[in-house]
């Protein structure tokens, strides 16, 4: 792993920009935006096999609306450029509330996403995706959006369209 | 670092450095791997994560003995403000590590987090960590609810100890 290279500032700057972009397009269940970080030949892998990322996208869109939330948030990242293709690990911490027949239960999931990128012109985006859990924790959501502190925080996310991000309220 | 760049990119560039290091830190934690670890150091580089002060090189030892207790751990990296002056950097990078602890009545799953201020300093044009101070601000633990069957999962991929982790390949291109 080497240390930054100034010619690589602007690399590596679009490259975390694609990185984030993701969680942008998952939890607001934006499939445009979560098309755009991945080249049309792309591959992912989150542990049933390796499909194409376009596919793979299609069919958790639907999957991720199923749930009530979800925030994916990334932390740690490390990036290797080298020339026209990147190889990075970046952190995820992410958090899902679902419905079950016992009431809402909270789905935590603390892995790790192993990308190989490749720039285009000047765009970089994810050309390989492979996932890799390390741990989880679930359990009975304990979710309290009342009372005299919470209850004061009224702007809660939503998906795409309804997310502040799109509406500005 | 070239002389002729604007210095507000060489103080970008400064700032990753920086980050990276910190990034690079929580991933030789994690994967319990002295060498990584130890790469992020200065030679003559301190440590003081509380319960252990001394220096960096006698830390990696004490580190991976306490590492050694804990199933899995993942170090991950938020808010990260890095001041530069010169061939010295500070740094604030708040933490929040996941721990799974063996014990006779199952796993502990306990989070701790808190801040690493760290001093960087550039040598030979190479940005390394001088100081590592570990500040502990909250902590939670409950019995583990992990419910994955890592053995009778294949093509999923786990996190791991050491070399087979897949980061290992993943870097290598192997």
């Amino acid at each position: 792993m080497s240390m930054v290279r100034p010619e690589e500032l602007a690399d590596r700057l679009a490259i975390m920009d694609v990185l984030n972009r993701y969680a942008r397009g998952i939890d607001r269940c934006d499939l445009a935006v979560l098309h755009s970080v991945w080249w049309p030949e792309a591959v992912a892998d989150y542990g049933t096999g390796e499909v194409n990322a376009m596919a793979w996208s299609d069919g958790v869109v639907p999957a991720l609306a199923a749930m009530r939330r979800t925030q994916h948030f990334l932390g740690n990242m490390l990036i290797d450029i080298e020339g026209d293709t990147a190889t990075a690990e970046t952190y995820c911490r992410a958090w899902h509330e679902v419905d079950s027949p016992d009431g809402p239960q909270e789905m935590e999931v603390g892995g790790r996403y192993l990308d190989r990128l490749e720039r285009r012109g000047y765009e970089w985006r994810l050309l390989h995706r492979r996932y890799v859990l390390d741990w989880s924790r679930n359990g009975p959501s304990t979710a309290q959006w009342d009372g005299p502190l919470y209850g004061t925080l009224t702007r809660h996310g939503k998906r795409m369209p309804e997310d502040p991000l799109y509406t500005g309220d | 670092m070239a002389a002729d760049l604007d210095p507000r990119v060489a103080l970008l560039l400064d700032k990753m450095a920086c980050t990276e290091l910190v990034h690079r830190l929580a991933r030789g934690i994690d994967r319990c791997d002295a060498d990584l670890v130890r790469a992020v150091f200065h030679p003559d580089a301190t440590d003081d994560h509380g319960m252990y002060q001394g220096t960096a090189a006698d830390f990696v030892p004490w580190v991976m003995e306490v590492l050694a207790g804990m199933r899995r751990t993942q170090h991950a990296i938020g808010n990260v403000l890095i001041e530069v002056e010169g061939d010295k950097a500070q740094g604030e990078a708040y933490f929040i590590a996941h721990h799974h602890i063996p014990g006779e009545g199952g796993d502990t799953f306990m989070v701790a987090a808190g801040r690493y201020l760290d001093r960087f300093e550039r040598r030979g044009g190479e940005w390394r960590i001088s100081h590592r101070h570990a500040v502990y601000d909250w902590s939670t633990a409950a019995p583990s609810t992990d419910m994955w069957d890592r053995a009778n999962m294949p093509g999923y991929a786990f996190g791991a100890r050491g070399h087979a982790d897949p980061s290992y390949t993943h870097f290598t291109g192997a």
